[in-house]
């Protein structure tokens, strides 16, 4: 009886523990874990400059400090694609956007294992990075 | 009896917990342990000419010369980049190498080469990728010597 009972739990244990997790990658397709504007504040900074190849260079050039190669660019839409491969294949995505006359949006968006990374600490440390290389300073966008 | 339950619950309460664990930790990839001014010094050369088309040109040929696919260019910013070895998903593992070249105009008139290569181990599951970058000084002296060859037949058209 008391084996019964024991097998009895385990298998319901065991069925809860299995569903729990369960989830239609279908559904995942587009899911985000931050509101759109908490993950663009972190993904992006504004730069005090008009030239927008300049910074598509220094973006490229940032990226080689950090060991990345360039995969794709497209100076007229401002976007440079890149991959990393340490323990893992880290993919980026940077686009490069003027606001106005005199400033230069900065967004960058990276993948590590097929998983979007939405913390903010990695994005500060690419845009410190990046300002050094362009000697200006990185502003908070909101 | 009890202890057997107690064993079983604390076993599925760790396997709930751990199970749905997503992981979102910073990556440490965004930050490099050796400082931008050093790795310039090892990856990059200037070159006496003003021609980027031409160092471009000369890079591309190179690059062919090497065995690599050159996959994109664009001459606005100054790149070319280009793979050799084994694509994704042909072989449970393989090896890719990938390079990027980058030129930028500096104000003496001289134009700066700058080169990145990355070893990667590939496989049919792009999760499972593993890769390191090289460092070695010997690798970027062996390229920038075979680029000033490239560069001395680009200039005879040859």
């Amino acid at each position: 009886m008391t084996n019964k009972l024991a097998q009895f739990f385990m298998l319901l244990l065991a069925t809860t523990t299995l569903a729990a997790c369960q989830a239609d990658s279908r559904q995942q397709i587009l899911s985000m874990d931050k509101s759109q504007v908490a993950l663009r504040t972190a993904q992006s900074r504004a730069f005090d400059t008009s030239d927008t190849t300049l910074t598509v260079r220094t973006v490229i050039a940032t990226l080689q400090d950090l060991s990345f190669t360039i995969d794709k660019v497209d100076n007229t839409l401002g976007l440079v694609s890149a991959t990393k491969a340490g323990n893992s294949l880290l993919r980026m995505t940077v686009t490069v956007r003027p606001r106005g006359s005199h400033q230069i949006i900065v967004r960058a968006s990276a993948q590590e294992r097929l998983n979007a990374i939405s913390d903010a600490v990695p994005y500060q440390q690419f845009f410190d990075n990046l300002a050094q290389a362009l000697f200006l300073e990185a502003h908070e966008i909101i | 009896m009890i202890r057997t339950f107690t064993a079983i619950t604390v076993i599925a309460a760790t396997l709930i917990i751990s199970g749905c664990q997503t992981h979102n930790r910073p990556a440490p990839m965004f930050s490099s342990n050796v400082s931008a001014s050093q790795k310039r010094q090892i990856d990059s050369r200037r070159f006496e000419t003003s021609d980027e088309v031409m160092v471009l040109n000369a890079i591309v040929a190179l690059l062919q010369d090497t065995g690599f696919k050159v996959g994109e260019t664009d001459l606005t910013t100054g790149l070319v980049s280009g793979s050799k070895g084994s694509e994704r998903g042909t072989a449970w593992f393989g090896s890719n190498i990938r390079i990027t070249v980058t030129t930028t105009p500096v104000k003496d008139g001289s134009i700066q080469v700058r080169a990145t290569f990355q070893d990667i181990i590939t496989g049919r599951d792009p999760r499972f990728y593993r890769g390191r970058s090289s460092f070695d000084p010997a690798l970027y002296q062996n390229f920038f010597d075979k680029l000033s060859q490239s560069l001395f037949l680009e200039a005879h058209s040859l």
